[in-house]
This record gives structure tokens, sequence and C-alpha cells, in this order.
């Protein structure tokens, strides 16, 4: 709640709307008459001579008086339901992960695909093998000539981190179509930017692509056990940033 | 009075600026998110091939692409061939493992011989080890191969994502030595004698022995060699394993 003052001369609305009518003035001049003190001094007006200038005081106070009434100022008050004051908003938040095997040799039917980390790290890449890894990330932004940049960057590594694996990832909109690192990709750990989305809410998505080039030397295990060698990515930061569009 | 004009000069360019960059297209920072997605991994793959002599235990693991595993037939071993008309039994097993897509199969090689040794003179069975490695029940169905022949090649394991762990095959290889190839070496005596009555008589015998041509105790090694072939579900079918 909040509560608005306006002052009118002569009539006041509320804030709400309705109309207060003729509301009595919180200060109302009265017409000033001619006092005793007035008629006793004009009786004493030759005798006086320096009574002239208190009558020409008089005079003016009674002008300056009338005057007042004329400028009276009407002042009330309403309550209303305070509104809520749209200022813009910027959200990310990460989205659906998913992987699935793209390794050409091998047919699709026998191809692995996952929709979580877990499942990933289970994937034993081999050379020859692809992958392609999609992780979404909603964005929306609000406001009034408003629009938006996105960043994904990459930090605590590049494509050495991974190594023997090679990486490259580019920007998605829902429908597939690269926003940002196209056609190629862009090597992991390098940035992109997406200049001027518009306002309301965008479903992007990083997609990597990791592959084991087929002529790398395989890793041979001195011991029969499980492999433990795993090839982490580094960290992905998504940044949205709101910018003021102006023409 | 001086600084109060430069103030005011400051103020003025301040706000021209303003007012420029908002008629001019620039653009400034309102809000900024940033979000972190971290955690994702991937398994490197990994293969392993080993080829281990059951008595006495040793094992030989493949470390790399140059170095093949092997199975080495000692000095002690030609003297056990050389005294058995049987030969001797070696059981081994094969270890293979391929990670992902990726399958192991592998040959077994006798490379060629030291001349004047026991392997030049063995011929080599071998058969899978049911439970009973035995120079002396050697099915009719081993394979049988000589120095400088491969036998294959055989499966390890096959190209599919499902194993991530080794396979193991027990084999049995025997060897015996071939008595083609010995040197043969006989001598025939004969005795002729008269009797008392005039008679004569005469007596024939004869001997021979394939000897071979080595003294067993002074052997060097000979090695059998594992050699992997690492296949992908596109690899052309494999053949049925024979002596080559």
């Amino acid at each position: 709640m909040r509560t608005v003052t306006r002052r009118n001369a002569g009539r006041l609305e509320a804030q709400d709307g309705t109309q207060n009518g003729a509301i009595e003035p919180a200060w109302a001049g009265t017409p000033v008459r001619p006092s005793a003190h007035r008629r006793l001094a004009s009786h004493r007006l030759a005798a006086i001579g320096r009574s002239r200038w208190f009558v020409v005081a008089a005079g003016l106070v009674a002008v300056l008086s009338g005057t007042a009434l004329v400028l009276a100022m009407w002042s009330s008050s309403a309550t209303e339901a305070g509104g809520v004051i749209t200022t813009g908003e910027l959200k990310a938040i990460a989205g659906t992960f998913e992987w699935a095997e793209t390794t050409p040799d091998v047919a699709s039917t026998a191809r692995q695909s996952g929709t979580d980390t877990a499942s990933l790290a289970q994937f034993h890449a081999m050379p020859g093998d692809s992958l392609e890894i999609r992780q979404g990330v909603e964005v929306k932004g609000s406001g009034e000539n408003l629009r938006f940049d996105v960043e994904a960057s990459w930090s605590g590594g590049s494509n050495a981190a991974i190594s023997p694996l090679e990486a490259e990832y580019v920007v998605t909109n829902s429908a597939g179509q690269i926003l940002a690192g196209g056609p190629s990709g862009v090597s992991l750990g390098t940035p992109v930017q997406i200049e001027g989305l518009t306002e309301g809410q965008h479903e992007l998505f990083v997609v990597v692509t990791l592959t084991y080039p087929a002529s790398s030397d395989l890793v041979y295990q001195a011991s029969a056990g499980s492999s433990s060698q795993v090839a982490s990515l580094p960290v992905l930061n998504f940044a949205a940033q709101q910018v003021r569009e102006t023409s | 009075m001086k600084s109060s004009k430069i103030g005011r000069w400051v103020v003025a360019a301040g706000l021209a600026l303003v007012t420029l960059a908002g008629s001019a297209g620039a653009a400034w920072a309102l809000w900024r998110s940033e979000i972190s997605v971290s955690g994702a991994s991937v398994g490197v793959g990994q293969v392993y091939v080993s080829l281990i002599r059951l008595t006495p235990v040793v094992r030989e693991s493949v470390a790399d692409a140059v170095t093949p595993a092997t199975l080495s037939v000692t000095s002690t071993d030609a003297v056990a061939v050389s005294t058995s008309s049987d030969g001797l039994a070696i059981p081994f097993r094969v270890d293979v493992k391929g990670d992902g897509h990726t399958g192991v199969d592998y040959s077994l090689e006798l490379p060629n011989a030291v001349p004047g040794t026991v392997a030049e003179v063995s011929l080599f069975y071998l058969f899978p080890d049911t439970g009973t490695c035995s120079a002396v029940s050697v099915p009719g169905n081993a394979f049988i191969a000589r120095p400088g022949q491969k036998i294959g090649p055989f499966l390890g394991q096959a190209p599919d994502t499902s194993t991530n762990s080794a396979s193991g095959t027990k084999w049995c290889l025997v060897m015996r030595l071939d008595p083609a190839a010995l040197g043969e070496f006989s001598n025939t005596a004969t005795a002729t004698a008269t009797g008392p009555g005039g008679t004569t008589v005469t007596a024939q015998d004869q001997w021979w022995a394939k000897l071979p041509p080595y003294n067993p105790a002074a052997n060097p090694p000979f090695d059998l060699v594992l050699e992997p072939l690492f296949t992908r579900s596109s690899t052309p079918a494999r053949p049925a394993p024979s002596v080559t």
C-alpha cells in the first residue's frame, strides 16, 4: 500500500479514481472587513500625517488577503494497492543432458547413448569412436528495450585436458540451428558469444563433439581389470548478460 | 572562480556523453546470470593382452604395439621333450580385453627355430585345454604345426560394448620330437661260426635309433609368440582357424 497525495486547485481526485466531490478546504481565507481601528483613523486623518502610511499598509493587507483566497490549495489523500514495478529479469539454468554415440563404423542399433553423466563415464571410447554430448541451457530474459548476449566458455582445461580425445563444440537452438561456433565447431576452451537474443525464453544447447582419432595408438593395460583412465571435460561456464538496446 | 568553471564543463561533458551514448546505439549491461556445468567425463578404453604359462606360472603382458607376448620353451623343457616319447605338455592361457567397440582376435606363431635345437625337430600340437593338459592324450583334431608356422586366428573377445573385462582361454601345447626330423642311426651285426660238425652257423642282428642332433641341456629358448589382432564390428569376418 502506498499513499498518494495530490494537490489541485479546487478539486481533488483520489488516486483510486473515486471523486471526493466538494471537499471542505483545509484552510480558506475569510474576507477582511474594515476594522474599528480603520474608522477611528479616518476621523483623525488630517491631524496625524503619518497615519496615511498606516492606511496604505492596511489596504495592501486587504488586497493581499483577497489574493490568498484565489490561490487556496486543496489537499487530500487516498490509499491504493501497491503495484509491481517490473524492471526486467534474466535467468540462466542448466537444462537437460544427453549424449549419443556417432561412431561411423558402428551400426546405429549398436551405438550407445544416455541421459546422465554416469552413463557417459561408463562408456569406453576407443580409437575410431565419436560422441555427441548435448548440454541444455535455458535462458530467459524480459524487460523493455532489452536484448541479451550469452557466452559459453570452459574453465580448467581445453582439448589438451581430454587427451587422447579431441573435442569441438557449437551452440545451437532447440531446432538444431547453429548459433555460435559453426559450422565446424571451435576447440574446447575457446569461448563463443551469441549476441542480440530477443526478449523471452530460449532453449540453447552446447553441443560437444568428442572424437577419438582412429589413427591413435591403443592404450595397453599392464594388468587385467577395469579401465581406470578417463577424460574429464572442463567445466562449462554459461553466462547470459542483458543489455540495454538503443538505436 | 576558475575551478568552478572547470567543474561546470566536466558536468556538461558528462551529460553530453550520456546523451550521445543513449542515442548512438551504445549498450550497457543491466543484469548478468551465470551457471557452471561440470562432472562429465568419458572413459578412455584400453586393451589387455597377456600370455600366461601355467606350469610354472610365467605371465607376459603386451605393453605396446611393438613388443609381443611370448611363451618360452627353455632348455629344461628341451630335456623333457627329448626324454619322453610322448613329449612335453605345456598348459597356458591367453587373456585379452578390448574395451568399447574393439575386439581382440589372436594367432599363435612358431618362429623359425635355431638349427640344431629341439624346436627344430619338434612337432607342436595345440588344442583347447578342457581340464587336463597331457602329452599322452592329444586329441585327433589338434592343430599340428612346425616352427615357422602360425596357428589361428582365434576369437579372444568380440567387438561389442557389453564386456569390459578380460576373457581367458586355456590351451594345451604339446611339444613332441618329430621322428621324421631326427637323425637315424642303424647298425647290423652278422656273426658266422662253424660248429663241431662242420655246420656253419650264422646269426645277424641289427638296431637303429633316431637321435636328436643336439644337446638339449644347452638349447637356447624357443618362443611361442602371441600375435593379437584388434577388430571392430566393421572388420571382415574372421576365417576359420588353420595352420599356415
